[in-house]
């Protein structure tokens, strides 16, 4: 049985970069004792694997991991053990079970919502989140992206699929996952930079809010994308 | 959001975004235990002194957080090194350090217990104490600082440290903590003042208060006298030995579940203490007799407890020689199918090769991928009975040649350099002994089963004489002399017919000569270790950070000589700075079993024949189970 199951990461999880993450999780279940699958071979480990890594540092209310299970499990049960054999850094928050044909999160992973908040520290308050706002709204945003082999120019409004400002700060929809992706503080670092000011990360709070999916020609939360009908 | 959730973290976010694997500072582990700082009177804060992932893995740490958390009137944080980046953030903005847990600052705790497990992390203590902003010299420490207090395998010659402690617990540690904590608050609620409170604890059997003593020196720098300061304070301190068939004694069954990797992640079973084997070299094997084993049915439901709490996948049953544990079959009928429906691993280290450990360990382990270990410390039948490990070539070959059919192909095999009575054919013996081995195995596995040739790795360590050993007298031997010998093996190697299957490390002789100059110092020694700290010297266990030139000047700058305290060897009569320790086992024994080692003459182990060493006091473990 596949099962997609959705967490949150707050308090110090913020810090837990993915491959602890994922140390942490395959724990979690050991200790909630439920039915998760191994690997064949020689070294078999549970199969579980997360949607998209998260930058340590960020804050997530919709972060995503696949697992399969040896047995069936009633879903609401699985959530409510691993809570209990869980921190409350990462509390879960549902889970889903997957079709049969569903692929795997990693591979459909298309964009993500954040939230970015200014925090005490930021001293330039007249570029965040007003500033900000206003060079989203260009109609091209080129910047140098770096990658192993080479330096390259790119334009990064087409990354960015909505923005708009909230009651603390700016929301913003960017593309995520494996064929393009764009983060959230590169793109604010683009910026101040521009202005002549350094991105320093301890000055804005970045909150993960969702990740989407592309499934059955739809863009839909990981949650929905494949969920088997009961 | 529930308020537990808004844990406040000590650093701001500044701070810890700037810094490596901030998770070494912020707790929140599975398992952590978070008491309500205000609401329990009594605060201990437990120190490793080192990095958070070297610390992590420390069993006595658990213990003695488990002890302590358990008791409603008290909590335990912990506090670790902090790493480069930190402290210098720390100490530029004079940021106090802080616990862990309740994350708050160490100076606020009534005790900061730290454990010396190892000579090298010496600096790193200072470091600790100047950075939470308590006075280094116990002398200096106000009313309102915490006591400090030493533990761990180092203290047992704790008197390179005792002008930094305000007290030494020696011994194990399940013993007296209760009663030092119950003791402590009648004090504070009499209003005693600190100097006070120290007399008190220092009339609790295995609290050793430095301050209460005055060492005064000959001539020739011996020591002439232990002065007592108060008439309460003991003449002797009498280390601590715990009954390991109680069952309310403290143990981690909720072991604290890192984010981090650490060095072992695993939950460890620690099966039984002490060492039946009485070799010469060994402290561990002295300090912790007598042999004593936990009852069969705590250790298997404390297994699966340990493993259903926190998740590990793998789990050690540790001491120091695993095979000697009587129930070891009976403990693994109960894991092996648990551990095998789980999917956790079974480590089992310092496992004698015979035929009972190859079947257990082919049943644990991926046997293409781990290597066989054998200790045989020295190269020569003669040598190994000087220092009195029972190890016999026959032995030793036999076992090799069981394990080579059973499918393994790799040997690690452990050696010393510098041994006493060693000489240069001892050295050439380890070469001859490695390549019988090798040969051994082209005899026994036909071509068409094996997978290439067959590795012989060998290792050699620098000998350190240690406190409460037979060797306590002997003199080390010089660097010169150690790397003669290495050099000496190496081209002995070399001239094997088989030295293409052979391979050879050999430790770094520095370290080892500042480890033997803590291990049988006094208190003069510590103003070297001082003086090495005022020059900058911390993480000192690490190969890439301890700088040999800094402590060779704080040597010349405090004038002292390793000569005396290394090189020489020591009479009879002499008075050794850790006698007033009573270990348990008898001086007149150790003294016994120099003479026999000079003479090449072997003890036998505990289960075959006592040799009265004065751990029968103890009324528990093999002394007493043998006379049944």
């Amino acid at each position: 049985m596949n099962v997609r199951i959705k967490f949150r990461k707050s308090g110090i999880a913020r810090f837990v970069g993915h491959l602890d993450v994922m140390r942490y999780f395959q724990k979690c279940f050991r200790r909630a004792e439920i039915p998760i699958a191994y690997s064949k071979g020689f070294s078999p480990h549970p199969i579980l694997s997360i949607a998209n890594p998260l930058s340590v540092g960020f804050y997530s209310d919709a972060e995503y991991m696949d697992v399969e299970l040896s047995e069936e499990m009633d879903l609401n049960l699985l959530v409510k053990r691993l809570n209990e054999s869980g921190t409350e850094d990462f509390q879960v928050l549902r889970a889903v079970k997957l079709k049969d044909s569903s692929e795997n999160a990693m591979s459909i992973v298309t964009a993500s919502d954040y939230e970015i908040v200014a925090t005490e520290s930021f001293q330039s308050g007249e570029l965040f989140p007003l500033g900000f706002l206003k060079f989203l709204e260009r109609d091209s945003i080129l910047a140098t992206k770096k990658t192993k082999k080479s330096e390259a120019e790119v334009d990064l409004k087409p990354l960015i699929k909505e923005y708009r400002e909230t009651e603390n700060g700016i929301f913003l929809k960017l593309l995520t996952g494996s064929r393009e992706n764009l983060k959230p503080d590169f793109l604010l670092s683009v910026y101040l930079t521009e202005q002549g000011i350094s991105y320093r990360n301890f000055d804005f709070r970045i909150t993960r809010k969702e990740i989407y999916g592309f499934s059955e020609g739809n863009i839909k939360s990981l949650l929905s994308c494949d969920e088997a009908e009961i | 959001m529930p308020k537990k959730m808004m844990r406040k973290l000590f650093l701001s976010d500044e701070i810890l975004y700037s810094v490596e694997k901030p998770e070494r500072y912020v707790g929140g582990e599975y398992n952590s235990v978070n008491k309500d700082f205000d609401s329990v009177p009594v605060h201990v804060c437990f120190c490793f002194p080192d990095l958070y992932e070297i610390g992590m893995a420390n069993l006595g740490m658990q213990i003695i957080y488990e002890q302590f958390n358990r008791r409603p009137d008290s909590l335990c944080d912990r506090v670790y090194s902090p790493w480069f980046d930190l402290d210098k953030i720390l100490w530029e903005q004079k940021i106090p350090l802080f616990s862990v847990e309740s994350q708050r600052p160490v100076r606020d705790f009534d005790f900061l217990l730290i454990t010396l497990q190892y000579e090298m992390c010496y600096t790193n203590v200072l470091r600790i104490l100047e950075l939470s902003q308590i006075p280094l010299f116990s002398a200096d420490r106000k009313e309102d600082d915490p006591i400090v207090i030493g533990g761990g395998s180092s203290s047992y010659n704790p008197e390179p440290m005792a002008d930094f402690f305000d007290v030494f617990y020696i011994g194990e540690s399940e013993t007296q903590y209760d009663l030092m904590v119950t003791t402590y608050r009648k004090c504070k609620e009499k209003g005693l003042s600190r100097s006070e409170i120290l007399e008190a604890l220092s009339e609790i059997p295995g609290l050793y208060v430095p301050s209460l003593y005055e060492v005064t020196y000959n001539e020739d720098g011996t020591i002439k006298e232990r002065i007592k300061l108060s008439w309460k304070a003991p003449e002797k301190i009498e280390r601590q030995v715990a009954n390991l068939k109680d069952p309310l004694i403290p143990y981690p069954k909720k072991p604290i579940v890192p984010y981090l990797r650490s060095m072992m992640d695993r939950a460890t079973l620690e099966v039984m203490r002490g060492c039946v084997r009485g070799c010469r070299f060994c402290q561990a094997g002295m300090i912790y007799r007598p042999k004593r084993e936990r009852p069969l049915s705590y250790l298997s439901e404390t297994a699966i407890e340990m493993l259903r709490n926190s998740g590990f996948d793998e789990i050690n049953l540790s001491s120091l020689s695993t095979s000697d544990f009587s129930s070891l079959k009976e403990l693994l009928d109960v894991l092996l199918p648990y551990c095998e429906a789980h999917h956790v691993n079974i480590g089992i280290p310092s496992l004698r090769i015979d035929s009972f450990s190859l079947e257990c360990m082919s049943k644990i382990q991926d046997i293409k991928k781990t290597s066989l270990t054998f200790a045989p410390e020295a190269g020569t039948e003669r040598l190994r009975r000087v220092i009195n490990k029972g190890l016999t070539e026959e032995t030793i070959l036999t076992g090799a040649e069981e394990a080579f059919k059973g499918g393994w192909n790799k040997v690690k095999l452990y050696f010393m350099l510098g041994l006493p009575q060693e000489t240069e054919e001892d050295v050439q013996g380890i070469a001859d002994l490695s390549d019988t081995i090798a040969a051994l195995y082209y005899k026994t596995v036909p071509k068409e089963n094996r997978q290439g040739r067959v590795n012989v790795t060998i290792s050699t360590s620098y000998f350190i004489p240690k406190p409460f050993t037979p060797f306590q007298w002997a003199p080390m031997a010089l660097p010169e002399t150690f790397l003669n010998r290495a050099y000496l093996l190496k081209d002995t190697i070399k001239s094997k017919l088989n030295q293409k299957s052979l391979s050879y490390h050999y430790h770094d002789e520095a370290q080892s000569v500042l480890e033997g100059l803590f291990a049988r110092g006094d208190r003069k020694v510590g103003k070297m270790i001082l003086k090495a700290y005022q020059k900058g010297c911390i993480f000192d266990a690490w190969s890439e950070y301890i700088s040999f030139d800094k402590w060779e000047e704080a040597r010349k700058e405090t004038g002292i000589s390793y000569d005396f305290y290394l090189y020489r060897e020591r009479e009879k009569d002499e008075k050794l700075p850790w006698d007033f320790i009573d270990a348990g086992i008898n001086k007149e024994f150790l003294w016994n079993e120099w003479e026999k080692a000079k003479s090449a003459t072997e003890t036998l182990n505990c289960s075959e024949s006592c040799a009265s060493c004065g751990a029968m006091k103890y009324e528990g473990g093999i002394c007493h189970e043998r006379a049944n």
